[in-house]
């Protein structure tokens, strides 16, 4: 009987290891993004030249660093069945621009097939990014180049003028945005694997030369006096008595995790093409990674926003 | 031999001399054990309906406040952004009624929506908020269409500013107002099941509006 659980337990475990390596392999394609969240500017309409996506980021990266805020551009040619209000508040929050705890993000939506663009902040700027002071930014700085197509000096203007106000917002002098505009912009570390994979594989190795190791250990006496069994000789006998010692308490009730906002009924309506999704959906919140020191290069800081924002007046 | 073999029982605790003095003051029949079983179980009745009860009407109560007070972390609601959209549409249409006459058939209808707006609008009836936040919104947007076209640059963008507030308010109501009505009808669910729909009637938690026209709402 012994025996007989004791094979059932090599093999939960073995089964176990398997689904880890196949999950950390599959994890990829699960996650594959379409926003890059530690980037400040995700250009998908191909509108922006990498001068203008260097600018941004820079200046995103300065507030970063000094009061959490940040600046995300985001643009796409169309946004299918959605509102201008929906598809931005989707982004943001599925960017996670802005701090966590001063939710003080702010998105510059741009597309250019709808010859349209929107701007859309954290809920803890409502009240000092007002409707009115954003829409005069637009007027001023956006409206006059997109009209002539100049996208990059409108999203740069507008850019700046936004950081200006946020810093005006946090009392941080004016010089950061300047000095940031011309340090040489450090290449952030995307593009790698995530962190989420690299946990799951070194989980899923570990594992899997755990089980080894227990296979092959030996059954019968060895050429030493066998220590004393105390309840279970060995990882494995002490995997079998934590599992079971799991399996008689009682379970709490689990319940399902609470939908991703912007993907139901609601007045942004249904994407299409559906609005990113990027690590701040259905996983942890990119905020967590690489938070640390903030002065390696964007990292959203995983703000949220309740939507609302202004966009172009016709 | 039976007087020797009888044991003599002593009373440990004060907790049990006090029962045991308050038993022996008992009437008759209320030391008897069916009496006991009878008292116990209205005891557990009591129990059950009234922390059922309470805890339901508990459930209301929170429920409703998410519609009528919460505020999150900044200070915002759904109601806050009510006054905000109603103070945009209220300056709106005052510039409006410059560019186009305070005579004009938009603005009075406009005029009329808010004034509605202002005098019934009571944050515990969800349903009477959603008709005359809908009238309300229909007449502003009519109103700007009209007035945009006969403005002035500078009037046009008086328009402008006051119009992104007031669309820009009622996207986050939708959105929180659909939060709420998930919430109102997962408690009207709850009340709707035996035994819940026996507490709810004794504790007076009936079920909540949803913001929502009238004829989906529950109860």
């Amino acid at each position: 009987m012994k025996q007989v659980i004791q094979q059932l337990a090599r093999r939960t475990v073995t089964a176990a290891a398997v689904l880890c390596l196949l999950a950390a392999g599959a994890t990829p394609a699960l996650a594959a993004p379409e926003l890059d969240p530690n980037t400040a500017v995700n250009d998908y309409a191909e509108i922006l030249s990498a001068q203008t996506e260097e600018y941004v980021e820079s200046i995103s990266v300065a507030l970063q660093d000094t009061c959490g805020a940040q600046i995300g551009v985001y643009t796409t040619d169309y946004i299918g069945n959605s509102t201008m209000e929906g598809y931005a508040y989707d982004v943001l929050n599925a960017w996670g621009l802005g701090s966590a705890d001063k939710d003080n993000g702010v998105l510059l939506l741009l597309v250019p097939g709808e010859d349209d663009y929107y701007v859309t902040r954290g809920a803890g700027l409502e009240t000092q990014l007002t409707i009115s002071t954003l829409g005069t930014i637009l007027d001023e700085e956006l409206e006059p180049n997109w009209v002539t197509g100049d996208y990059d000096t409108g999203t740069q203007q507008t850019v700046r003028a936004i950081a200006e106000k946020l810093c005006s917002v946090y009392g941080i002098p004016t010089s950061t945005l300047d000095n940031a505009a011309q340090a040489p912009v450090q290449q952030s570390s995307s593009g790698g694997i995530s962190p989420v994979a690299v946990v799951l594989i070194l989980g899923a190795v570990l594992l899997a030369v755990f089980v080894i190791i227990s296979l092959n250990s030996p059954r019968g006496p060895g050429p030493g006096p066998r220590p004393p069994r105390s309840g279970g000789g060995g990882m494995g006998n002490a995997l079998f008595w934590y599992g079971l010692g799991r399996a008689s308490r009682p379970r709490r009730p689990r319940y399902p995790p609470p939908p991703p906002p912007g993907f139901g009924p609601g007045p942004g309506g249904f994407g299409g093409p559906r609005p990113p999704r990027g690590g701040g959906f259905g996983g942890p919140r990119p905020g967590g990674f690489g938070g640390g020191g903030r002065s390696g290069g964007f990292r959203p800081g995983g703000g949220s926003s309740r939507g609302g924002g202004v966009g172009r007046r016709r | 031999m039976q007087l020797e073999q009888q044991e003599t029982f002593t009373i440990h605790g004060p907790q049990l001399e006090i029962l045991g003095e308050i038993e022996t003051k008992l009437p008759q029949p209320a030391k008897k054990r069916p009496v006991a079983a009878l008292v116990l179980v209205g005891l557990t009745l009591v129990s059950v309906v009234g922390i059922g009860g309470a805890r339901l009407a508990g459930l209301r109560s929170s429920t409703a406040r998410v519609y009528s007070a919460q505020q999150d972390e900044y200070g915002h609601s759904i109601q806050g952004d009510f006054a905000t959209g109603a103070d945009a549409a209220a300056s709106l249409i005052r510039v409006a009624g410059n560019v186009l006459g305070q005579d004009d058939a938009d603005v009075q209808t406009a005029q009329a929506a808010l004034d509605a707006w202002n005098a019934q609008s009571d944050a515990g009836q969800p349903a009477v908020q959603y008709e005359l936040n809908t009238t309300l919104t229909g007449a502003v947007d009519i109103l700007y269409t009209a007035a945009a076209d006969e403005a002035d640059a500078k009037a046009k963008g008086q328009l402008d500013d006051l119009y992104s507030s007031y669309t820009s308010a009622q996207a986050t109501i939708q959105r929180a107002a659909a939060d709420y009505n998930q919430k109102a009808e997962a408690y009207n669910e709850t009340i709707s099941a035996f035994p819940a729909n026996l507490l709810a009637g004794l504790w007076g938690a009936d079920s909540l509006q949803s913001f929502a026209p009238a004829d989906t709402i529950n109860g």
